[in-house]
């Protein structure tokens, strides 16, 4: 039967009494099914638009609370009032930041809110740890609540603002996502963006804050110690360093791959072992060399790993060798990680049986033929030292010892210098011990007898982490 | 008369009497026939409901006793922060080089560090605009952990960086956004320009 007669025979059934109740039905399943659809997605909108609505509530109200802290830790006298008010302001500010980030709001628009927020809590946090030693503050600090103080201030009350429009229901977050009305989205979009373009503005001016506390600015500012001084060498000289570090024989087809223009100037380049190839199956090896001085910071090889037959202990003598080679000596292994037949192995610098943790290497080893297919250096050169001057103890181990909770059971002790969330570094007694069946490391200051850092040490079947 | 429920399973209970005293019943409306082919139109479409929930009942069930027993056995935290990371980034940059993926996942990493950025990994992936694989979805597609992308993620986990502390990237192929230009360059790799 042709197309033509098809149709015919179509129009004909479709003229039937019969045909017609059929196209009937269909349409009603059709139109109910629509309708069902319909009902769900308005389900789902509203419960995202609640979400939108309960995480803006909440911020509103953490960030009023924040002021009010913040107003009265002007006011505040003792170390132990202080201790409680901060952390107080710690925890909101940090509930505050999750919330803000709910929100479907670009992040461009709300850089500055976030960072204030986080700068907040970690200054405050700061502060607390202070007040924790009962020392008071002095009046720089008091200064900077102030400023945070006027801030917040400003927060709150555009945040009120907008919350009024949202009440008034000339906001809708959910529909700031909408992409379908698009005039609707974008009248509702440009009152919140304008809103928050102000309160922005008004974090402009705001200084970043000078203190102590984690993630502040000034840690990217920091200089890599073993680069400075150095004398910046060209392109051809840190081609050559590449085929220095991997050998004649496996730095075949070099190409330079560009620059990079981070904390640690480096050159890029890709090396590919086995011929260069278009697909990107080919074996590749990514090595970075820094401008100045021409050391390695990292590099990555892409070989797969087939079969496995070197334990961990013949891995470890594999990157051992290695970091002798290039020159890396009183290297001692700390930590590692089994993954998919390679081992990640981690290796800090050692200074008169001292353990520098700051200063890290990890070298990544393949378990088939024991070559090494990664290797990082970013800690060693940020802070690398031959030789680094150390504190004075003051703190006998006795008395390190008796600082400790007396639940551990204390296998060994030794010296380490770590790093903190500042990127200071301190000289401490590293004790490691057990609390039931679990092992810890805990870190007392050699000079103050403060406990800097309680870490876990898990156990899993591919090495050990810390917590 | 009505179309009620109870019409039906009065229409029903007929059926199965006598077949000719439905026929006049139904009659009045439209043929006996029809009204087969009406059953099992609606049967149908009920099947393709039911299927289509529970297809998607499967889905994510295995998903969680799958990654659920590897997680149990090992470092629980980890693994599933590597399983999210990878995630992301499989969205993200599936296409690029080795080197590119590790770069995206330190990306990520390094946002959560940042102080414009939630503190937590799933603050920042989840963070509403931030990715487009969050948005389309592709966050959902389970990673197989001995995937390249998934070994992408556990380098960045393990400290390798090659953004070299870029907390931005873009395709200057794809992106509209003019802001991200505003950004120090840090490098290029494949595709992706990183930024701080």
């Amino acid at each position: 039967m042709g197309i033509r007669n098809k149709l015919l025979d179509f129009k004909q059934r479709l003229s039937d009494r019969h045909m017609y109740s059929i196209v009937l039905v269909v349409t009603a399943l059709i139109a109910s099914a629509g309708i069902y659809q319909y009902k769900r997605a308005l389900d789902y909108r509203n419960s995202v638009e609640n979400q939108y609505n309960r995480a803006f509530h909440e911020l509103v109200g953490y960030v009023e609370n924040i002021e009010v802290a913040l107003a009265k830790g002007m006011l505040v006298n003792s170390p132990r009032q202080m201790v409680s008010l901060s952390s107080e302001i710690w925890r909101k500010a940090a509930f505050a930041q999750a919330n803000l980030g709910q929100l479907p709001i670009s992040h461009v628009q709300l850089d500055k809110t976030s960072k204030f927020l986080t700068q907040v809590g970690d200054y405050t946090y700061s502060l607390s740890q202070k007040a924790m030693d009962g020392q008071e503050l002095t009046d720089e600090e008091f200064e900077n609540i102030d400023k945070l103080h006027k801030y917040a201030a400003n927060l709150s009350q555009a945040l009120n603002e907008l919350q009024a429009e949202v009440y008034e229901g000339r906001i809708k977050f959910g529909e700031l996502k909408k992409k379908g009305n698009r005039f609707m989205a974008q009248a509702s979009k440009n009152v919140v963006v304008s809103k928050l373009e102000n309160v922005e503005k008004e974090f402009q001016d705001y200084p970043s804050l000078i203190y102590d506390g984690p993630f502040s600015d000034h840690i990217e500012r920091m200089d890599p110690r073993l680069l400075s001084g150095g004398s910046e060498i060209t392109q051809e000289q840190a081609k050559e360093a590449v085929v220095k570090f991997l050998g004649q024989e496996k730095a075949q087809n070099i190409e330079f791959a560009g620059e990079t223009n981070g904390t640690i100037k480096t050159y890029n380049f890709v090396v590919y072992p086995e011929g260069q190839a278009k697909g990107k199956e080919n074996r590749r090896i990514t090595i970075d060399v820094t401008k100045v001085n021409g050391y390695v910071l990292s590099m990555l090889d892409s070989r797969p790993v087939q079969r496995v037959s070197l334990n961990i202990e013949e891995a470890k003598q594999k990157a051992k060798a290695f970091l002798d080679e290039k020159g890396m000596h009183n290297m001692k292994e700390s930590y590692y990680l089994e993954n998919d037949g390679i081992a990640v192995i981690n290796y800090a610098y050692v200074q008169d049986n001292i353990i520098m943790y700051p200063e890290l290497v990890k070298v990544k080893v393949a378990l088939d033929n024991g070559e090494v297919v990664g290797f990082e250096s970013k800690g060693y050169i940020m802070s690398h030292q031959e030789k680094r001057e150390l504190p004075e103890i003051k703190i006998s181990q006795e008395e390190a010892r008796a600082k400790l909770n007396k639940r551990l059971k204390i296998d060994s002790i030794r010296l380490a210098v770590i790093p903190l969330e500042s990127k200071r570094e301190v000289l401490c007694y590293e004790f490691q011990g057990k609390y039931g069946d679990r092992n810890f490391l805990i870190y007392i200051n050699v000079e103050t007898g403060k406990e800097e850092k309680i870490l876990m040490l898990l156990e899993t079947p591919n090495g050990v982490l810390t917590m | 008369m009505e179309w009620t429920p109870s019409f039906f399973v009065h229409i029903f209970t007929e059926m199965t009497k006598n077949k000719k005293e439905i026929k006049e019943v139904v009659n009045g409306m439209f043929s006996y026939r029809t009204f087969i082919l009406m059953m099992i139109v609606f049967g149908i479409s009920i099947f393709i409901y039911s299927y289509y929930d529970n297809s998607q009942l499967k889905l994510v069930k295995h998903d969680a006793v799958e990654t659920g027993v590897r997680v149990l056995a090992q470092n629980a935290t980890r693994e599933n922060d590597i399983q999210l990371l990878a995630r992301c980034v499989n969205g993200e940059a599936r296409g690029e080089p080795y080197i590119g993926q590790v770069a995206v996942a330190a990306v990520i990493l390094n946002r959560v560090k940042h102080p414009s950025f939630p503190n937590t990994l799933a603050g920042v992936i989840y963070q509403p605009g931030a990715f487009t694989a969050v948005q389309d979805g592709q966050i959902n597609v389970p990673i197989d952990p001995n995937s390249t992308v998934y070994k992408a993620c556990t380098d960045a986990m393990n400290g390798w960086d090659p953004s070299e502390g870029a907390i931005y990237y873009y395709n200057p192929a794809k992106t509209t956004n003019k802001w991200i230009y505003s950004r120090e360059v840090i490098k290029t790799i494949g595709k992706h320009v990183f930024a701080k």
